[in-house]
């Protein structure tokens, strides 16, 4: 495969990966505190891996998948 | 047929079009500002903003280019992977359903033909770069159909009707009352047809068998009325002036020229006098400015689309014109609806040729 970055700067490639990461850290961690909550509290867990429409068809997971996807990746549109 | 996947596999798929959006959508205008300012600088001419080579020596040097071409692989990739992986724990249950034999009281039927021999030029194609091509995996409907989504950013809403719409609206004004469309695929781009003209005894042909499978049980869960069969387009197995009408949509990038002559002499053959045959896809490179031709050129040899230049530099009308059409014309069409949301540089818009069989 050819390498279709070849002239992008490393630095910015690196600060995505660390945003990402402090992304899903932070939700890893938040999801691990609320799974304990709702399982003490006798909550069914099931929705969790229902069948889910895509976010396209949902405006509030949409802006949240968006704003996402803005926070980590937006550096890259923001290369000059 | 449900195709809703569970929470952890769609939210990938989220992303992944999340990250196709962001390309699009904030990425791509830059890239477009950046080399227009470039353009204007060092007064460049048309002839060399469609030089490839000296796109690539400028354009393709961008960062942010690179960036989102990058991108755009990266998610394919993982977008047909994630697919995937999600309907595999339910396989066996989607083979069951697309191989279920057909009952006499279906709206759609099946003719499939084992004997057939899929030429070469298609089945070494991974199209999309779909695993498997179009036609290895018994699932390949159902991965197509959903990847496609996600890979449209869902741009044509659930019903996937976009092209459908565009191919009615070329149609204005012609008496649809027996059609064909080539190169069906999973079904769906035809139900809009199917609207305008509900009388009308639509068939639909494809070389892939699973893909026809699940055009098939998709119709029968729609209550469509359609007769799908499996043929080359390039050999049509129907009498001469079979069709009033015959059509294909983003058919033709998909084989070698040879292949869109043959298909172009099949359409005439089958039609009747008077018939109206469309070739409706993404405009030529010709039409449109040369950024966007320099960027949808990049398909061509990675997004698994070997034949997509060869089909975007050829003149369809021409072709059209020497294979028996007459009234040949290009219709570039857009409307509020197909127009709403951007591709490639912010603008979407499809053109169809249309051409009559005197």
């Amino acid at each position: 495969m050819p390498d279709f970055v070849a002239d992008l700067p490393k630095t910015e490639l690196l600060r995505l990966i660390v945003a990402l990461s402090l992304e899903v850290y932070a939700t890893a961690d938040r999801l691990a505190v609320l799974e304990g909550v709702l399982a003490r509290a006798g909550i069914d867990l099931a929705a969790l891996d229902a069948p889910t429409e895509p976010a396209a068809f949902d405006a509030q997971r949409k802006a949240q998948r968006d704003a996402f996807t803005e926070r980590v990746f937006g550096s890259l549109a923001r290369l000059g | 047929m449900d195709l809703t996947l569970s929470r952890p596999h769609q939210a990938r798929l989220d992303l992944i079009s999340g990250i196709k959006a962001l390309t699009g959508y904030r990425i791509t205008p830059q890239v477009r500002a950046r080399h227009e300012a470039r353009a204007r600088d060092r007064g460049l001419d048309d002839a060399q903003l469609r030089d490839r080579a000296f796109m690539d020596g400028t354009v393709g040097k961008d960062p942010l280019y690179q960036a989102s071409r990058g991108l755009q692989r990266i998610t394919q990739e993982l977008m047909w992977r994630e697919v995937a992986q999600a309907l595999e724990s339910r396989r066996e249950a989607l083979q069951q359903e697309l191989s279920r034999p057909p009952s006499p009281d279906e709206t759609a039927t099946l003719r499939l033909d084992p004997a057939l021999q899929l030429p070469e030029y298609y089945s070494r194609v991974e199209y999309h770069l779909q695993p498997g091509g179009l036609w290895r995996d018994p699932l390949t409907g159902p991965i197509y159909e959903i990847g496609v989504q996600h890979f449209n950013l869902h741009r044509f809403g659930k019903s996937g009707a976009e092209m459908g719409l565009a191919v009615t609206q070329a149609l204005r004004g012609h008496d649809v009352r027996r059609f064909l469309e080539m190169g069906c695929g999973p079904g769906y781009k035809m139900y809009p047809i199917l609207d305008a003209w509900p009388q009308a005894e639509a068939h639909g042909i494809d070389l892939s068998a699973p893909l026809l499978r699940h055009a098939w049980r998709r119709a029968i869960d729609h209550g469509r009325r359609v007769r799908y069969a499996q043929m080359n387009a390039e050999h049509l197995a129907f009498p001469d002036a079979s069709f009033d009408t015959v059509f294909d949509m983003i058919l033709l990038h998909e084989v070698p020229v040879s292949a869109t002559r043959n298909i172009l002499r099949e359409a005439w053959r089958v039609l009747e006098p008077g018939g109206v045959y469309v070739d409706l896809d993404l405009p030529a490179y010709r039409d449109v400015d040369p950024l966007t031709a320099f960027t949808m050129d990049w398909d061509n040899d990675h997004n698994g689309e070997p034949y997509w230049r060869a089909y975007h530099e050829l003149d369809m009308r021409e072709e059209m014109t020497r294979a028996g059409f007459v009234d040949v014309e290009l219709l570039g069409i857009t409307s509020d609806a197909l127009a709403r949301q951007g591709n490639y540089q912010g603008k979407w818009s499809y053109r169809a040729v249309r051409g009559r069989k005197p």
